[in-house]
C-alpha cells in the first residue's frame, strides 16, 4: 500500500499527461501568431507596382458563366462602368485579392478576425468557434459569410453566402465557395509577409477550381485613412440644390 | 525602397471610378500612357474620395479659360505628402496629368507643384517621378 506521499506523487505522471494532452488539444486550434495590424500590398523584387493583378485572367468559365459575364461587360462597356465608380465595395474575392491596392487592417480576436480594407472602408468579419452562425441564419452579401479556423499557424477561411457578381475580377454565382489559406513568411529584408492562397469553386460559373495567390507586407507604422466615397456626390448634390434655390429666388423676384 | 506600396495605376485605371457633377463614371476617358503639364491659378479644389477635383484658371496660347481636372484620391495624395493647407484657392500651381482621350482640356492629375514649390504626387508608368512622389506607401 502506498503512503499518502507516495500516492500523491504516484498520480503525478497521469495528471501531467492529462494536463498536457488537454493543453495540447487546445493549442492545436489556437494560433501562435497575431496578424493584427496594417498590411500593404507586397511588391515582389522586380515586379511593377502598376497594373491590376488578375487583369487579363483566362478563367475556365462554363458556358453559363461566360454568357453572364459577357452580358454584364457589354452592358457597362460604353462608360467602362464598375461598382467602385458607385462607391460599392469590391466583394469577395476581389476585396481580398486587390481592393484598389489600398492597405488593409486586421484586428485579431480569438472568436473573430476583422479585416478592414481601406478602399470604401469595406469590412469582412471572419468568425471562429461559437460565433459561427448556422447556415440558415446567414445573410448573403458581396463578401459572403466567412468561417475561420486555425491549423497550427495557418488561418483557413471558408466563405459562402455570396451574392452573384459578374462585376469583379473573379466573377461568380451565389453558389461560389471560396477558401483562403493564410500563412506568414519573412522575406530577405526581414519584412513580415502575409501570404494568402485562394481557391474559388463554383460549379455554375467554372469548369474547375480557380486558384490565386496574394501577398501583403506588414507596415508597423501604417494607419488606415478614412474613405468617404460618397462625399463628392453629396457635395455635388448640395451644389445642385443651391443652384435650384438661387433660380427659384430669382424667379420669385421677377 | 519599401515594398509596401499602393498600386496607384491600378487604382486609377480600374476599380475606382471618377465622378462628375451628375453621375459617377470610370477613368477610361483619360490616357494614362501620356502626361501633360499646365500652370494656372486655383479657382476651386476638393481633395476627397474617390478622387480630387480641381479647376484652374489657365492663360496660354489658347487664351484665358477655366480648365477642370480630376485626380487621385485624398488617401493617395495624403500619403504622397499633401496636407489640408497645401493648396488653396488663389494659389498659382502646376499640375501633371493624364490628358483626356478626346483631346479636350483637363485630365487626371497625378502630381502638382504647390505655390511654395513642393512637388506632390506620383509618377505614371514610364514617366519621370516627381521629387516626393514615388513612395506611395503606407509607411
Amino acid at each position: 500500500m502506498l503512503n499518502s506521499f507516495s500516492r500523491r506523487f504516484a498520480l503525478l505522471p497521469a495528471a501531467a499527461a492529462v494536463y498536457w494532452l488537454g493543453l495540447g488539444a487546445a493549442n492545436a486550434d489556437e494560433p501562435h501568431v497575431d496578424l493584427s495590424g496594417v498590411w500593404g500590398s507586397y511588391i515582389e523584387p522586380g515586379q511593377s507596382p502598376f497594373g491590376r493583378p488578375g487583369s487579363g485572367l483566362d478563367l475556365p468559365f462554363t458556358p453559363e458563366g461566360k454568357q453572364k459575364v459577357e452580358a454584364y461587360r457589354a452592358l457597362v462597356a460604353a462608360g467602362s462602368d464598375n461598382p467602385g465608380a458607385h462607391c460599392l465595395g469590391s466583394g469577395m474575392p476581389e476585396s481580398m485579392m486587390f481592393s484598389g491596392g489600398y492597405p488593409m487592417e486586421i484586428i485579431q480576436r480569438p472568436e473573430q478576425i476583422t479585416i478592414i480594407y481601406e478602399a470604401h472602408s469595406e469590412i469582412r468579419r471572419l468568425y471562429l468557434g461559437e460565433k459561427i452562425l448556422p447556415e440558415a441564419d446567414r445573410l448573403p452579401g458581396r463578401n459572403g459569410y466567412s468561417v475561420a479556423r486555425w491549423e497550427g499557424d495557418t488561418l483557413i477561411v471558408e466563405s459562402t453566402s455570396l451574392r452573384e457578381q459578374e462585376d469583379q475580377m473573379y466573377p461568380h454565382s451565389d453558389k461560389a465557395h471560396i477558401v483562403e489559406r493564410y500563412h506568414q513568411e519573412t522575406d530577405a529584408s526581414g519584412t513580415r509577409v502575409l501570404v494568402a492562397d485562394m481557391t474559388l469553386t463554383d460549379p455554375l460559373f467554372y469548369t474547375k477550381p480557380v486558384t490565386a495567390k496574394k501577398k501583403w507586407a506588414f507596415d508597423p507604422k501604417g494607419v488606415l485613412l478614412p474613405y468617404e466615397c460618397n462625399e463628392e456626390a453629396w457635395l455635388d448634390h448640395l451644389e445642385t440644390l443651391k443652384q435650384r434655390q438661387t433660380a427659384a429666388r430669382k424667379a420669385k423676384k421677377s | 525602397m519599401s515594398k509596401v506600396r499602393v498600386t496607384l495605376a491600378a487604382i486609377v485605371l480600374t476599380t475606382f471610378g471618377v465622378s462628375a457633377a451628375q453621375a459617377h463614371h470610370s477613368a477610361a476617358m483619360f490616357d494614362f500612357t501620356r502626361s501633360g503639364e499646365l500652370e494656372g491659378v486655383v479657382k476651386d479644389i476638393r481633395v476627397i474620395n474617390p478622387h480630387m477635383s480641381l479647376t484652374l484658371v489657365v492663360t496660354d496660347t489658347k487664351g484665358t479659360r477655366n480648365v477642370s481636372f480630376e485626380g487621385h484620391s485624398v488617401n493617395n495624395f495624403y500619403r504622397a505628402g499633401w496636407r489640408p493647407n497645401s493648396v488653396k484657392v488663389g494659389d498659382k500651381i502646376k499640375v501633371k496629368f493624364a490628358p483626356r482621350k478626346d483631346g479636350g482640356d483637363g485630365g487626371f492629375v497625378n502630381a502638382f507643384t504647390t505655390a511654395q514649390g513642393q512637388e506632390i504626387g506620383f509618377k505614371l508608368p514610364g514617366a519621370a517621378a516627381p521629387a516626393s512622389g514615388t513612395k506611395a506607401s503606407t509607411n
